[in-house]
């Protein structure tokens, strides 16, 4: 038997687009599947080298071509490109909100927090709270 | 506020112990000491006080008399600071603090000095002896009164004094308030642990030391018994010379082992033996052995061709009763007891 | 866009396939159209498949490869070079994480976890036809090192880059070498004396001629990147004529009149205003501090040949292709009235106390008066967890219980008290810590909400403690001296290097390393790196030896002449450029300058410096600036690919996928470390160790794979053997 799935499993739980940084906080991600400790899979990760290299145009695009939320899983203070990591990455989350408003999207459709290389339980349960933050959100 | 006093060790370690001050406070000894209680914990705090010289806080703590010597502690110690060796030394330190004369202390440090008292009542033996004309049954007359006088003047001049002061330094010293009622009926306490010792038997280690020491206890107590009251050596009594017999036998075998042991070395508490362990076990089997010599050569009528034996056997006596009863080793006995006596009082 | 693109959707031996049905996705991508191999494989990494994988390669003529395996972090460098095997840029190669972050993390949802994963796939390869072939950049380097700061770990790495043939340039600021070693008279665990050491050092680099040593000189300015920097250096004189006869040199040092701060000995006593740290310090040259000198006319007419007061300071240009920073630490500064220090006359601080005891070889005497007790107040500016220094500057219980050792050696009747919170003598110096309380030392410990108290008490000076070891009974102690075991801090002037050579660092305000397991001495910045205790509180070995892996870093890096750096960094698209200037502000690195285009100024990216970060991305407004692998057109066609829709054939009637049976699943090739188990297994019954044996394989390995190939039906359990230890196999 042959059946067609149209996004069913996204339409379950909100699709959250998932920015991480190759040295900290992707292995973190890498380490919760890695435990097996089960979050939705209708989250998807991109991992760069920087969480300050985000463009907000990118955050922008993913939101309106179907994801529900974008978290960007930073590394905080243990960043080794930049001590002001946090307060870049923090800009572009501003700029993109701007940039959000402007089309009508609720703001709290970006998030930000710090995740380490070891965070696999944090990771799962951001998930799991940012998920169902937006599926309460009407816009 | 105590005042930190790092000299307290020097003094000590001349009634024993020297390593304590390796300990780096792990706690393994107090874990694994089968007597320490959450209420009472020891070795450990004892070795704290030890090297910080809070000489008040020993002085008030009766948990030296409730260590038995297992030696469990002493092979647990991770920097072989010998805890349970330590608590032997503190009860040799506390008998010397109890004793108003002061002689134990100077015994216990000063090795010519015990042998210079036992070469002195020897002589004194001799001089007597010689006094009476080496009448045998004249000087086992003084014999046996001196055997009854020793006992009760000791008791009032040594041991009533130096309980009282143990009872003030644990008891009245620390502010403890215990109501009359309670002296009365914790008495028991007492009675059980003069006789059975029963807290050895909580000792993880060793059944039969345990057996051991309890047929000694018994052992010495009824020979101290059938000799003084029963007037062994003159008794008519079959029955009465033959438990005289056997007890004097009990103490003089026991003993044998206890030397034996203490010569193998195998265990803790026979690492460290100082003069007065060895005084104790060799005064208390020659106690036996001379009692029940006499005995026998006064059942074969030997005794009168053979007198120096009742005058070894007096010497003993004297010894026995003069030096180790009053300041040596036995003491333990009795302090230990009343510690758990005390102990119990302090319970709330 | 790429046309041909080969994609491989790995199994990892069930441990994808189990839950993510791979080889339906195999078939689907099949279909598109710029896809032209498509392929389930069982292990992906097996040496057989990178064959097949060249092969495929070659024979279709891909343009560019797509793996679906595990996370990059295991395999990306193992398929890179697969492609560079095949003639392909490594660049048009994309790994897509099907396992670590899809198959086990849903694991649970076995139908949903095929839906990802075609997700995943979908964006791989959308970014990989976006990818570009990009060749690594590669720089030359001038073969000289520059080492900051001749201390122990600086001396040490100097002679290592000189031995291996580097020119090396050691920069030291003081005018004298050794650093803080130099300052104390034994150094544990050895025993060496501390000036010693630093003399020997000295002595083995004067026997390099490729060793210019610079003293009394700091850097001033840095330009240049990995392979040519260009570093100003700026040498203060010494202000002594170099013909002058060394006896009349001596001479002036004896007859001088004047008296100065002596920091060497940390203010404990005056020095002359010339003078040597130390009498053998070196190089053996004193020093005139010709400010002091000023009114001392006499003097100074009287020496006038020996002394040349009018030389100036020289600024110099070095060229080195590689910089070790190896400037140290400083001792950390009590406030004053903390733990009474400088309010009560007898606190002192370790590092004081090491100096008194080297200036009093006999009777230890501080303000006249002997001391016989000593008590170590610990962790004084270290694991402050409210204050600025978090860290355990962790050699200082060592050296605290290595000085006490001293003490009883040197001075013989002395008591020391020790207030701790914890004792860290790791490794064999816990022997230390065991002698130290057998000799008698009293060890106390405080906590940090309890913080000991000292206080005078008419003649004496009483430390109060509340002590955990005795059920926290207050404690009283008596002592001549109470010292202060102070921690190890950054150098004051560590911002000024950091700044010059942008070097991060740390909330601890140390230097920071990439990453303290993967890239101890490595700093983000090219071809700086980090060694000794500026990196973070150490010891002498322990300083010596992250050096010494600093300078073998170097002269690795400066060995061929050449260096290739990774091509992915930031890029300026010139005709969108208008050079506002933003995305210089937030380079930390300096790597985007203002340049010429045409008529126009636009940004222009420094290759050797920038590190890819991306921090200028974003901040650009007319969106001129890309990193490369992560264009616009990679990101955005990547989120398109995770949202697109899926045609997936459902497997049996329910609604999760279920589990293959066991045996049946066919395999199209055996891994090669299956065919080496296979080969192993002669006859019919072997155990695990006989195959481990014949197949020479670890055994661990061989009972892993085992495991699998009973799973899918490759080898069979045949029994047990006499000792019912084992299970027999055999292939079925
Ligand atoms: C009280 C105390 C006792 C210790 N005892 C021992 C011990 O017994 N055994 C042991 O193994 N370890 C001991 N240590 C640790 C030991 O001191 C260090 O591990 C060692 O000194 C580190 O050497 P270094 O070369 O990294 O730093 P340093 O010794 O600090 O040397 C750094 C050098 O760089 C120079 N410098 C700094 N900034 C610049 C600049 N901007 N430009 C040019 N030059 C610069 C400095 O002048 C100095 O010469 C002790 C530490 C303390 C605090
Ligand atoms: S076991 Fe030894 S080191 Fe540990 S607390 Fe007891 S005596 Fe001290
Ligand atoms: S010797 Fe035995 S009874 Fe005494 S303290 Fe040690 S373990 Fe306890
Ligand atoms: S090494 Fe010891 S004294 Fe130094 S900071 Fe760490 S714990 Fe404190
Ligand atoms: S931010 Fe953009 S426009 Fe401004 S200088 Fe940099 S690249 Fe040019
Ligand atoms: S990516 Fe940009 S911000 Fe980062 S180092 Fe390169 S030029 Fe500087």
């Amino acid at each position: 038997m042959s059946t067609t799935i149209n996004q069913s499993p996204a339409t379950k739980s909100p699709k959250i687009l998932v920015f991480s940084t190759d040295k900290i906080s992707d292995p973190g991600i890498d380490q919760a599947g890695l435990r097996k400790i089960h979050y939705a899979p209708s989250v998807y990760v991109i991992s760069l080298p920087c969480s300050s290299g985000i463009k907000p145009k990118w955050i922008l695009h993913a939101l309106e071509h179907g994801f529900d939320g974008v978290f960007i899983a930073a590394d905080g203070h243990e960043c080794s490109y930049s001590s002001r990591c946090a307060e870049h990455t923090n800009t572009i989350v501003e700029a993109s909100q701007e940039l959000m408003k402007e089309k009508n999207i609720n703001p709290r459709r970006v998030r930000m927090a710090a995740l380490c290389s070891v965070c696999a339980e944090p990771f799962a349960s951001h998930m799991e709270n940012y998920g169902k933050i937006l599926a309460s959100l009407e816009d | 506020m105590s005042r930190v006093n790092p000299k307290f060790a020097t003094e000590l370690s001349k009634y024993g112990s020297s390593d304590f001050n390796a300990c780096f406070n792990c706690g393994n000894c107090t874990a694994t000491c089968s007597l320490s209680t959450a209420d009472s914990s020891f070795p450990r705090e004892m070795i704290r006080y030890t090297t910080l010289g809070l000489e008040d806080d020993i002085k008030a703590s009766l948990k030296p008399w409730e260590c038995y010597y297992c030696g469990e502690c002493s092979s647990e110690c991770p920097r072989q600071a010998e805890p349970g060796e330590l608590m032997m030394s503190l009860r040799r330190w506390l008998t010397a603090k109890y004793d108003w004369t002061g002689l134990s202390g100077l015994m216990y440090k000063s090795l010519p000095l015990s042998i210079a008292a036992f070469v002195l009542t020897f002589v004194g033996v001799l001089a007597f002896a010689f006094n009476a004309d080496f009448d045998l049954e004249h000087m086992m007359h003084v014999g046996h009164l001196f055997e009854a006088i020793a006992i009760a003047s000791i008791m009032v001049v040594i041991f009533v004094p130096n309980i009282i002061r143990m009872w003030y330094f644990t008891i009245v010293k620390p502010g403890t308030k215990v109501p009359f009622k309670k002296y009365v009926s914790s008495m028991g306490e007492f009675f059980v642990t003069m006789f059975v010792q029963k807290r050895a038997l909580d000792c993880d280690d060793n059944r039969f030391r345990w057996f051991e020491h309890f047929i000694l206890v018994i052992g010495y107590l009824s020979l101290l018994f059938t000799t003084v009251f029963m007037d062994w050596f003159s008794t008519q009594y079959l029955a009465v010379n033959i438990f005289g017999y056997v007890m004097s036998a009990i103490v003089f075998i026991v003993t044998v082992d206890f030397v034996n042991s203490r010569m193998k070395k195998k265990k803790a508490l026979n690492k460290h033996s100082q003069p007065s362990d060895w005084f104790f076990v060799i005064w208390l089997f020659l106690m036996g052995l001379t009692a029940f010599m006499t005995r026998l050569f006064i059942d074969l009528n030997i005794l009168e061709t053979n007198k120096w034996l009742y005058i070894l056997h007096f010497t003993v006596l004297v010894q026995w009763a003069l030096i180790i009863v009053p300041f040596g080793k036995w003491t333990h006995f009795l302090y230990r007891s009343f510690a758990m006596y005390f102990a119990k009082l302090k319970e709330k | 866009m790429k046309q041909r693109i080969g994609v491989y959707i790995c199994h990892c031996g069930g441990n994808i396939s189990d839950y993510v049905d791979v080889e339906e996705l195999g078939k689907m991508f099949h279909q598109e159209e710029n896809v032209v191999v498509s392929k389930d494989v069982m292990f992906a990494c097996a040496d057989s498949n990178q064959k097949d994988m060249v092969a495929d390669i070659q024979a279709n003529n891909l343009d560019a490869i797509v793996v679906c395996s595990c996370s990059p972090k295991l395999h990306l460098h193992t398929f890179k070079n697969v492609a560079a095997r095949a003639g392909l840029n490594p660049s048009n190669y994309v790994q897509v994480n099907i396992r670590e972050q899809c198959s086990w993390p849903h694991s649970d949802r076995p139908r949903e976890a095929t839906v990802k994963a075609a997700g995943l796939i979908r964006a791989g390869i959308n970014r990989v036809s976006y990818s570009e072939s990009l060749e690594n950049i590669e720089l030359s380097v001038k073969k000289s090192a520059l080492v900051i700061g001749a201390g122990v770990s600086g001396m040490k790495a100097a002679i290592d880059l000189a031995r291996s043939g580097n020119e090396v340039f050691l920069i030291e600021k003081d005018f004298f070498v050794g650093g803080r070693i130099a300052q104390k008279e034994t150094l544990f665990p050895t025993n060496q004396n501390g000036k010693e050491v630093v003399a020997a050092l000295y002595n083995e680099m004067k026997k390099f001629p490729n060793i210019t040593i610079f003293t009394g000189a700091t850097v001033e300015k840095v330009s240049g990147s990995l392979g040519n920097f260009t570093v100003d250096i700026k040498v203060k004189p010494r202000y002594i004529n170099p013909n002058a006869d060394k006896k009349a040199v001596k001479r002036a040092m004896d007859e001088c009149p004047v008296n100065v701060h002596d920091d060497f000995n940390l203010g404990l006593v005056e020095r002359k205003a010339i003078y040597k740290n130390y009498p053998e310090a070196l190089p053996d040259v004193p020093v005139v501090v010709a400010e002091a000198l000023k009114d001392a006319t006499d003097f100074t007419g009287k020496f006038a040949s020996t002394l040349n007061l009018n030389e100036e300071a020289q600024t110099l240009s070095l060229i080195a292709g590689s910089v070790l920073v190896t400037t140290g630490y400083d001792h950390y500064q009590p406030k004053e009235g903390e733990y009474g220090y400088k309010t009560i006359s007898n606190v002192v601080t370790l590092p004081e106390l090491n100096r008194l005891m080297e200036m009093n070889p006999d009777k230890l005497v501080y303000n006249g008066k002997q001391i016989k007790s000593l008590a170590f107040i610990y962790c004084v500016g270290s694991r402050q967890t409210k204050g600025d220094n978090k860290y355990c500057s962790r050699q200082c219980c060592t050296s605290t219980i290595h000085t006490s050792l001293q003490l009883k050696e040197k001075y013989k009747d002395i008591q020391t008290y020790h207030l701790y919170r914890d004792i860290r003598t790791y490794g064999k110096q816990e022997l230390m810590y065991a002698e130290s309380s057998k000799q008698g030392d009293l060890y106390f410990k405080y906590e940090e909400k309890e913080m000991p108290v000292v206080s005078v008490d008419g003649k004496s000076t009483i430390v109060k403690v509340k002590d955990y070891l005795t059920a926290k009974k207050e404690m009283e102690i008596e002592a001549d001296l109470v010292v202060l075991v102070t921690s190890m801090v950054a150098r004051e002037d560590a911002t000024t290097i950091s700044e010059l050579f942008k070097i991060p660092i740390g909330r601890d305000k140390f230097f920071n390393e990439i990453h303290p397991k993967l890239k101890p001495v490595e700093t983000v910045i090219k071809g700086v790196y980090i060694g000794g205790t500026c990196q973070g509180p150490k010891n002498v070995s322990e300083s010596v030896q992250s050096s010494l892996a600093g300078a073998s870093k170097i002269t690795a890096l400066l060995k061929s002449g050449t260096v290739s750096v990774d091509p992915i960094i930031a890029r300026v698209d010139a005709d969108k450029c208008t050079w506002c200037g933003k995305c210089s502000d937030v380079c930390d690195y300096t790597a985007i300058k203002k340049v010429l285009f045409g008529e126009k100024h636009v940004a222009g990216v420094n290759k050797a410096v920038c590190t890819g970060c991306g921090i200028c991305a974003p901040v650009c407004p007319e969106n001129a600036i890309e990193i490369a692998q992560y264009t616009d057109n990679e990101i955005e066609s990547m989120i398109d690919g995770f949202v697109m829709d899926f045609d997936i054939k459902e497997k049996g009637a329910g609604k999760t996928v279920e589990v293959e049976e066991e045996g049946k699943v066919g395999m199209k090739e055996y891994p090669q470390v299956w065919r080496e188990i296979l080969a192993g297994m002669t006859d019919e019954k072997n155990t695990i160790p006989e195959i481990a044996t014949n197949s020479k394989l670890a055994s661990e390995l061989v009972t892993f794979h085992l495991m699998t190939m009973n799973r899918y039906g490759v080898v069979v359990p045949a029994g047990m053997d006499a000792k019912e230890t084992y299970y027999y196999y055999k292939v079925k």
